[in-house]
């Protein structure tokens, strides 16, 4: 799972959730996803919020691997999202809010394009997860595994598609499936929202479970600081020497 | 999502020989058995536990690490089928004597030979309380107990046939003791070195590889120590030294649970062209100081760059997209890493914080370049951007991943095949080198490194070529 991921876990549930009680074959994707909002707390958390920083542990599991993740967000359209891990170091994605960028000791410093850029942009936005409903102009549908669940795919013309589905009756998020884009490829992802708790109005997920290629992680959720102090210039594409 | 970077990165640990004690894989993939089996099913009930008394304080633990490996490769190996091998008939075949071994040693024995009916490299198991003969004789070997692990300094390769020191380093314990390229060693802690493996019939390739890597194995160990060696020198005499184990010099690289890794790196210059050699592909430090020293000859404009990856059996695999992007001016295939369910493109590109060295490259390669090794080398050669010079490569590519199970034991299984951008399968294979080097007990003896000349007169060569 990714750690702009985490965000929009972050975004995600609400105290409010009403019990689901809906016939679920009358529901609509809109439908789905209005109680998601919902549950997520809404949008009246974040009134008042102008940032976020959100840390992360994240854990290789059975490869004795762990390491750490941070994502911040700001109301302007800026995000930063930075992921280490001892030896293997840094992966930094980023935006001002004009330009998305990347930089990692494998594919070097790049400006994104295209759809690496899209779903960066989709999975950092501020409140990605109250803003399903208008970020991805296509939503239907999708089968779910299990009759606990609703399950909706969401797409754009620029990335692959994802499929979230949701319980029905917390209408918390459970599931999320879909392919990360990069110079590499698409690697197939699943992660599994686990341990929901109610942190400054909002439901988090403290834990994730991701299955992504043929690898396993944990991801644990370590902090939330709200507004923290932030110098602009973190966003901004590196100069290059 | 995740970053593909760290995924590929950690999950596609490839190297021959780092995670296990038995690095040469089995024959070649194409002489998979071609039946038809019964699918691969995990919840296949496991045989009957033999009823053999066991005496061995880790026994409890074998049903578990036995299921747990049975299942992790049936389920995460990059080829549903197998190769073809009934993966439920062996579980059928090897359980029960894997459950009634009489020690740990063959109960890893009994394992390492389930996964050797995939016929493939990087897959290994062990754990606790499995030694084997050549763990027993380094600590006989060992005057301490602990401590960093140390060598004295030389590597011994199959030279015309024969155990041969090729290289000693310079100022280290074999260096004092009198060692040089050239000599034969006839026995080393108390053993003679053989080409042929115990239990698997070994490739040509795998045999010299089998026995660089027996002889480095006996050469490591705890810093301070020392071995016993007993040689032929350059006038034919018989000899015997005690070595010492050297203090290793890098700094320790502790990643997962690989064993901690002490990677060399070596920045030479032979006139204007440079060389760089290390001896593991493994990010942080390691990969700054290749990339600073890539850049260090593109400022300097060095007309040629020699990649020495001799003895390198690999590491991360990502980390080849890492160096082949410094040595590449446009966006270049590596090739393609096939998973079970999608793949992965190896792809050289430019970026905006690096700038390609437009030098001419040469990637030297031995019977020791593996894996990580492999990739680099087979990807610039077929993207005609390097020219690899030397001997044949092991042909063990095949990306692994190293996991813990149940009672401390540890998986290396292969995640992943890997094709060239020509689609060559470089796993029992290799890279074939533009220039085959013969390397011989003579010029070894002379003081000459034959396939470091030919890279260097290559440069040379077309230095000229664009004068004129």
């Amino acid at each position: 799972m990714n750690i702009r991921n985490i965000t929009a876990i972050a975004i995600a549930l609400s105290l409010f959730a009403p019990v689901g009680t809906a016939n679920a074959a009358e529901r609509t994707p809109d439908d789905i996803l209005r109680d998601y909002e919902k549950a997520s707390g809404g949008t009246n958390p974040w009134k008042k919020r102008k940032a976020v920083r959100i840390r992360q542990v994240v854990s290789l599991r059975g490869m004795n691997l762990q390491g750490a993740g941070e994502t911040i967000q700001t109301k302007g359209g800026a995000f930063l999202v930075v992921q280490e891990l001892p030896v293997v170091g840094k992966l930094t994605k980023a935006s001002n809010g004009k330009v998305i960028w990347s930089q990692d000791k494998i594919n070097g410093l790049r400006i994104l394009e295209g759809n690496e850029a899209d779903q960066a942009r989709l999975e950092s936005m501020w409140q990605a997860d109250l803003r399903l409903r208008t970020v991805y102009p296509t939503r239907k549908i999708a089968p779910s595994e299990t009759t606990a669940e609703e399950c909706v795919e969401l797409a754009t013309k620029g990335s692959p598609p994802i499929v979230r589905c949701f319980d029905k009756q917390t209408h918390l998020a459970t599931t999320m499936k879909g392919t990360a884009v990069s110079p590499q490829g698409e690697t197939p992802y699943l992660v599994k929202f686990l341990d929901y708790a109610l942190q400054d109005g909002i439901m988090l997920s403290r834990r994730q479970e991701v299955s992504a290629g043929p690898a396993m992680l944990d991801i644990r959720l370590e902090g939330i600081e709200w507004d923290p102090k932030l110098n602009p210039s973190i966003f901004k594409l590196p100069k290059v020497k | 999502m995740f970053a593909w970077f760290l995924l590929s990165a950690v999950g596609l640990g490839a190297c021959a020989g780092r995670a296990g004690k038995d690095p040469t894989g089995g024959a070649d993939p194409a002489g998979a058995i071609e039946t038809q089996p019964a699918p691969f099913s995990p919840t296949a009930p496991p045989p009957s536990t033999p009823e053999i008394e066991n005496r061995s304080p880790y026994a409890s633990s074998r049903g578990a690490i036995f299921d747990a490996a049975w299942r992790t490769v049936g389920e995460k190996h990059y080829d549903k089928a197998l190769g073809g091998v009934d993966w439920n008939a062996a579980k059928e075949k090897y359980r029960n004597l894997a459950l009634g071994a009489p020690d740990e040693p063959t109960f890893y024995r009994v394992m390492n030979d389930l996964l050797g009916e995939l016929r493939q490299s990087h897959l290994f198991i062990t754990g606790p309380g499995d030694e084997n003969p050549l763990d027993a004789l380094e600590k006989d070997n060992s005057t301490s107990a602990g401590g960093d692990p140390g060598n004295p300094g030389i590597v011994i390769r199959d030279i015309e046939g024969k155990p041969t020191i090729t290289r000693v380093r310079p100022g280290s314990s074999a260096a004092r003791a009198g060692m040089r390229p050239g000599f034969i060693v006839t026995n080393l802690g108390g053993r003679p070195l053989t080409a042929h493996h115990p239990r698997r019939t070994l490739r040509p390739i795998e045999q010299r590889f089998y026995l660089r890597r027996t002889a480095d194995r006996l050469l490591q160990g705890p810093a301070g120590s020392r071995i016993t060696i007993r040689y032929i020198d350059n006038a034919d005499r018989p000899a015997e030294a005690t070595l010492t184990r050297d203090a290793p010099t890098g700094k320790v690289v502790r990643f997962g649970n690989l064993p901690a890794l002490y990677p060399e790196f070596r920045a030479d210059q032979a006139g204007d062209i440079g060389i760089i050699a290390f001896d593991f592909f493994m990010m942080g430090d390691l990969l700054d100081q290749i990339t600073t020293t890539i850049d260090k000859h593109r400022v300097a404009k060095t007309p040629g760059l020699i990649l020495d990856l001799r003895g390198n059996p690999g590491g991360m695999a990502a980390m080849a997209i890492s160096i082949a992007s410094r040595l590449v001016s446009k966006k270049t295939s590596l090739g393609t890493m096939q998973f079970r369910d999608h793949e992965n493109h190896f792809v050289a590109t430019t970026s905006l914080d690096v700038k390609p060295y437009t030098g001419k490259v040469v990637i030297l390669t031995d019977e020791g370049s593996a894996s990580t090794s492999e990739i680099l080398a087979a990807g610039l050669q077929e993207a005609k951007r390097a020219t690899v010079v030397g001997g044949m490569t092991l042909g063990a590519a095949l990306p692994s991943a190293i996991e813990q199970l149940p009672g401390g034991a540890i998986l290396q299984y292969v995640i992943a095949d890997f094709r060239t951008p020509a689609g060559v399968l470089l796993e029992g294979r290799g890279v074939q080198p533009d220039r085959i080097v013969i390397e011989s007990r003579r010029a070894l003896q002379e003081g000459h490194d034959p396939v470091l000349e030919t890279a260097l007169d290559l440069i040379r060569a077309r230095k000229d070529n664009v004068r004129k």
